[in-house]
């Protein structure tokens, strides 16, 4: 019901497979915009950025946020993951690679299962864009 | 610095409830387009909520209501979004019948003033599998460059 088997040998400080996405074109956020409905014209219409004293068009903060709910999805499966919050600390613009990386930061081993924190960012050219954690559900190990 | 520009009197609001069934073509098409793999157990990529959000401003739009964006009169020149959070208790499933719920929660300011915050929450219930998600989302306007 869960899909891929969930990871077991879970550790504080175990890094998540680093996740890159990119670099961000002007199709790639149309495309976003669509899937998401999101259709903000500083998303997607660089004569609306440009009034509104953008260079050019600006990536969704919720692209970056989903890529770095992808990252846990992938290690921890969709199904498990319980929780997922992030804040936006910095623009992605169009040109820029995002760059997604985890850390097992805690785990709580209940009676049937435990629950791990991972702690999530997103960068581009080495400056953060999306500060995130995430609460994973797995099975007690073997 | 520009005024404050969100309507403060929409606090504690409660927005009329939307009611959606869950397509599994926006499921699919959400998931490739970060670039995921087909899901095998059919549970929705954890940020989905978002474009759930975004389908109520189009039910409400049809319905000739405002959005939650038209309610505290967001200024789009100016506006960034801060934080957002899902508390998945059960993953969105494509066929899910959503009931999705919105309350604007709360306005405050930055300590200078430069920047203001509002804070909207929303649920989202299936008709058969009880609550699956509370989502939570700040809006910034930037008053100052």
């Amino acid at each position: 019901m869960t899909g891929s088997p969930p990871p077991l040998d879970v550790a504080v400080g175990d890094l998540l497979p680093a996740l890159r996405f990119g670099p961000v074109t002007r199709e790639m956020l149309a495309r976003y915009a669509a899937a998401s409905l999101d259709f903000n014209p500083i998303h997607i219409d660089s004569d609306f950025a440009r009034a509104a004293g953008r260079d050019d068009v600006i990536a969704h903060g919720m692209l970056s946020f989903g890529l770095a709910a992808r990252l846990v999805a992938e290690w921890a499966g969709a199904g498990r993951v319980r929780r997922i919050a992030g804040k936006f600390t910095a623009i992605t613009h169009v040109g820029d690679e995002i760059v997604v990386s985890g850390r097992v930061c805690a785990i709580d081993t209940g009676d049937t299962s435990r629950r791990v924190r991972v702690e999530l960012s997103a960068e581009t050219g080495g400056t953060n864009t999306v500060v995130a954690e995430a609460l994973v559900s797995l099975p007690l190990s073997a | 610095m520009r005024a404050r520009l969100f309507d403060r009197t929409t606090r504690g609001l409660t927005l009329p409830d939307v009611t959606m069934t869950v397509d599994a073509g926006a499921v699919s098409f959400f998931a490739e387009t970060l670039g995921m793999a087909p899901v095998a157990d059919g549970a929705a990529p954890p940020s989905f909520f978002t474009y759930i959000d975004a389908e109520t401003d189009v039910v409400r739009r049809r319905r000739g209501e405002p959005t939650i964006l038209e309610h505290i009169r967001c200024d789009q020149r100016y506006l960034l979004h801060g934080e957002e959070s899902y508390d998945l208790l059960q993953p969105i499933r494509a066929g899910d019948r959503l009931t999705v719920s919105a309350r604007i929660a709360d306005f405050y300011d930055s300590r200078r003033g430069h920047l203001e915050f509002a804070v909207v929450e929303q649920r989202a219930t299936d008709a058969v599998r009880g609550l699956l998600v509370e989502a939570r989302r700040t809006y910034i306007h930037r008053l100052a460059e």
